[in-house]
């Protein structure tokens, strides 16, 4: 017998309240959870779902004035672990995975898995280079640890030409820009980071469909400078030959500045270090200073000195005395002013008596005697120029120091800009502080201060304000800003500018041995060299150099600064810095479109290219060679076209040169190169011809007695072949 | 006397069968109401109960694939994003390297070690000076039948 129907309809109703309980059970808590705890559950729900990220906004990069890029970000990986996710067993090998990966200590991963146990995120090692993180993907895969380690995308700043314009440029840190440009404009560079709130699922990736908040981040915009790249090149190169040379103590420094513009179009220090590794001391005599410290204190002082030396930009941070290269600012405010003119004469006599101290002219005990105002700038008489102070007065010298910009910032776009120490109007009464002035000492000032003035000197009197950067590009590259020159005001007349032109060619045509002359081109200059009187030891000098050109319409200014070059003897203005000058002027104004206009004497000393002679002649070697204005050449061997020649085909050799060519296989006569250093010219170059090398003297001559073979491009004791050309420096050992 | 109502079991006058009625009459038949629409109707059939649930199925699945659809494109349009970000990333970064093996030092140091080359020197250059400036001619366009005309001469050989 089954169930009986009242059974079967009181298991109905007992499945019915069963069922309605439990939905009820179900609905209650459906609506406490909807309703009631609406609030909570919704919270907890977007705190889970809802993922605010931070989009980086891209750091702008920066250019030359040709689009170069000096400085851009890439995308770089940190290195994250998750020591939570770490279990006991594979700790070590992890561990011993990434040390090696990362060259890093063992023990350094490990202290930071186990201080940070429970927790989900620990940084390791941050902007880690492609290779790098290849193997540690690699590494991932291969070990099967992606929740122990994972790399989160960051970015980092690379500078492709390491150390152009490093003291310009700057670099950053973390937080952004932490020196030069990149400091200055870092608020520009940086951009404004963006936001975006949106439903992610488990796997992390956005839901569909669902509302995305966004705030777009304001990627950073761009600089272009007006640095040009090539005559940062070009400078660079020539200051790293200065090193070698003359070890300055103190390093040195050049800058190159369009004067009708203000544009800074090359702007080096040396020593110089690796922007893309800004912390390591770059030069090798820095870095062993810092080796040699004996202790850890020191050792870390040692290293704050070297980095402090290796960034400081001594163009704009560095004020030091002129010297004589200040000459050009007093004989422009006595022409102006009308206490001096071209027609003004003055008495050297070698020592002159202002107040109670004599103040000797740099030939002394020789003197000039009677120098008219030009040839007081071109022999850079101490004691004329003493006598043109004293005329101008202490008000009007302060007056035009003051109008020269001399007592301010120049206000260049560049952090860490020195100020001048300078003699004030109520100082200068006194004769000696008046006398010490006009001949650029006792005042102390920038470099950039003074190719800004010596700029408004040559171009009509306009002193502006110098800069380096050009324009400002959004991250379409659209120019958003550009800069305009800014004048400040005139200081002298166009009168009396075209004047100090005419005086500062007259100087480097007078003396072009010692004085930054370029053939086929017209230009002004003027030699510095101070004592650093401040310093205790003795006989430590700042020699500089100051060029204009081409100075019948100026375009460009040089300025060159050695500090303690340490070079023995070799320590004047004239000797030291002019010759960097002159080259980076010779690199510089071909570049810049502005071809040389030869004389006639000049052509006729020129060398000449050598030609190609191989397989030619006998006789048609001998028309080719005399159709480039060379001589009869020294034939060797028999046979019927030439098989060698000396020089090579492309170097360069004096009209006078001789040629020597191989009908055969002949074994050609070897020379050893001698040294000549130290020699008189007419001495060395009478040696080397004898010998049989082929002789090319650049720099000075005209005076052998007091000039001597500083350099040869050859290494002593190599042998060469008879005809080689032999290239020397020469100089001459004129005071400024 | 005690009427007995007719039609009960002791409804005989004296109790005897034959009285009672009840027994000989068809016992009524229920009625029994038709309520429309929870009968099933004599047409209905096991196919389209099928049929319905098999298109509630088809509709859910449809519903459900589209669903499933969508999360599997945005997936694919995730990776690509991720794929072309990578990409440009890659190509900012070598384009980078290039920039730095092309720097001026580099170049001049690879001129000067492998090549054997050195520096111009200055005469080494010839100065050209030409008497005129720089002049632009502007080639005037052939007209529509001129070109026709060239056309028509080209096919022509």
């Amino acid at each position: 017998m089954g169930p009986s129907l009242k059974m079967k309809k009181r298991l109905k109703y007992a499945v019915l309240v069963a069922v309605i309980a439990s939905f009820s059970v179900v609905m209650c808590n459906l609506v406490n959870i909807s309703v009631f705890q609406y609030g909570f559950y919704t919270a907890k729900a977007n705190s889970n779902q809802y993922r605010p990220e931070t989009i980086p906004a891209t750091r702008g990069s920066i250019y030359d004035r040709n689009m170069q890029t000096l400085a851009s970000s890439k995308t770089a990986f940190d290195v994250n672990l998750s020591p939570r996710d770490i279990g006991e067993k594979d700790k070590l090998a992890i561990v011993k995975g990434l040390a090696a990966i990362l060259e890093m200590d063992e023990t350094t991963i490990l202290d930071k898995i186990d201080q940070n146990a429970n927790k989900l995120y620990v940084n390791i090692k941050n902007r880690i280079e492609e290779e790098t993180e290849i193997k540690i993907r690699d590494f991932i895969v291969e070990n099967g640890y992606t929740d122990e380690i994972y790399l989160t995308e960051n970015t980092k700043r690379v500078y492709p030409n390491s150390t152009l314009a490093a003291s310009v440029i700057g670099f950053t840190g973390t937080d952004g820009g932490l020196y030069g440009l990149e400091l200055k404009y870092d608020s520009i560079l940086s951009g404004t980071p963006g936001y975006t709130v949106s439903l992610k699922d488990a796997r992390g990736e956005n839901m569909p469909d669902t509302n995305e908040e966004r705030y777009d981040p304001v990627n950073g915009s761009s600089l272009v400078l007006t640095i040009d790249e090539t005559i940062q090149h070009f400078v660079e190169k020539t200051l790293t030959k200065v090193m070698a040379q003359h070890n300055p103590n103190e390093g040195c420094a050049a800058i190159v500045m369009d004067v009708n513009t203000f544009e800074i179009l090359a702007m080096a220090n040396m020593p110089t270090f690796d922007l893309n590794d800004p912390y390591t001391i770059y030069d090798p005599e820095l870095a062993a200073l810092v080796d040699a410290a004996a202790s850890d204190e020191e050792r870390l002082q040692a290293l704050r000195d070297a980095r402090g030396a290796q960034w400081s930009n001594k163009c704009i941070s560095y004020n030091y005395e002129p010297g004589s290269t200040f000459k050009l600012i007093t004989a422009s405010a006595a022409l102006e002013e009308g206490t001096s003119s071209l027609n003004s004469t003055f008495h050297c006599g070698g020592v002159i008596k202002v107040a109670d101290r004599d103040m000797k002219c740099h030939i002394y005990p020789r003197a000039h005697g009677t120098e008219d105002f030009t040839h007081a700038v071109v022999d850079s008489c101490n004691p004329s120029f003493v006598q043109i102070g004293a005329n101008l007065g202490s008000a009007r010298f302060y007056k035009y120091f003051e109008s020269f910009g001399l007592t301010e910032k120049t206000g260049i776009d560049l952090p860490g800009e020195g100020r001048s120490l300078y003699k004030t109007e109520a100082d200068l009464k006194s004769t000696v502080a008046l006398a010490s002035c006009s001949f650029g000492q006792s005042n102390s000032i920038t470099p950039i201060q003074l190719i800004t003035a010596v700029s408004a000197v040559v171009n009509g009197g306009y002193l502006g304000t110098p800069h380096v950067v050009k324009d400002v590009l959004d991250d379409k590259g659209n120019v958003i800003q550009s800069v305009q020159p800014e004048v400040r005001h005139q200081v002298i007349s166009s009168e009396t500018s075209a004047v100090m032109r005419t005086i500062m060619e007259t100087v480097v045509t007078e003396k072009p041995t010692t004085n930054a002359y370029v053939a086929g081109y017209r230009i002004g200059g003027k030699s510095g060299t101070a004592q650093k009187l401040f310093k205790s030891e003795k006989n430590l000098y700042v020699a500089s150099y100051i060029a204009v050109a081409p100075i019948d319409d100026p375009q460009i200014a040089v300025l060159c600064l050695v500090d303690e070059p340490t070079a023995e003897g070799q320590y004047y203005g004239s000797v030291v810095a002019m010759p960097p000058a002159a080259a980076i002027l010779a690199d510089t104004l071909p570049y810049l479109g502005i071809s040389p206009k030869y004389t006639a004497e000049e052509l006729e000393i020129q060398n000449v290219t050598m030609p190609l002679l191989l397989n030619m002649s006998e006789l048609d070697a001998e028309t080719k060679l005399s159709s480039v204005g060379l001589g009869k050449p020294e034939i060797i061997g028999e046979g019927d076209t030439i098989v060698r020649q000396v020089p090579s085909v492309g170097s360069s050799i004096p009209k006078d040169g001789k040629v020597y060519i191989y009908m055969d296989s002949s074994e050609s006569r070897s020379l050893t190169v001698p040294d000549v250093r130290g020699m008189r010219p007419s001495a060395a170059i009478s040696r080397l011809k004898g010998m049989g090398f082929n002789v090319i003297v650049e720099g000075a001559t005209a005076n052998d007695e007091s000039s001597q073979i500083t350099l040869q491009d050859l290494p002593v004791g190599d042998s060469v072949p008879v005809g080689t050309v032999i290239t020397l420096t020469s100089v001459e050992f004129y005071s400024d | 006397m005690e009427v007995i109502p007719l039609g009960t079991s002791s409804s005989g006058y004296d109790g005897s069968a034959a009285y009672e009625y009840q027994r000989f009459e068809e016992p009524e038949k229920k009625k029994i109401k038709q309520v429309p629409g929870r009968a099933l109707s004599k047409g209905f059939s096991a196919a389209k109960a099928v049929l319905y649930m098999l298109v509630v199925v088809v509709l859910a699945s449809m519903l459900i694939y589209t669903r499933v659809e969508q999360m599997v494109l945005n997936d694919q349009y995730n990776t690509l994003l991720g794929q072309l970000n990578e990409i440009k990333n890659t190509n900012a970064s070598l384009q980078l390297q290039l920039e730095t093996r092309l720097s001026l030092n580099n170049i001049e140091a690879y001129a000067r070690e492998h090549l054997g080359m050195s520096e111009v020197k200055n005469q080494q250059i010839e100065y050209i000076n030409f008497d005129t400036l720089n002049k632009a001619e502007v080639i005037e366009q052939d007209s529509f039948w001129e070109e026709l005309l060239q056309w028509f001469r080209s096919l022509a050989g």
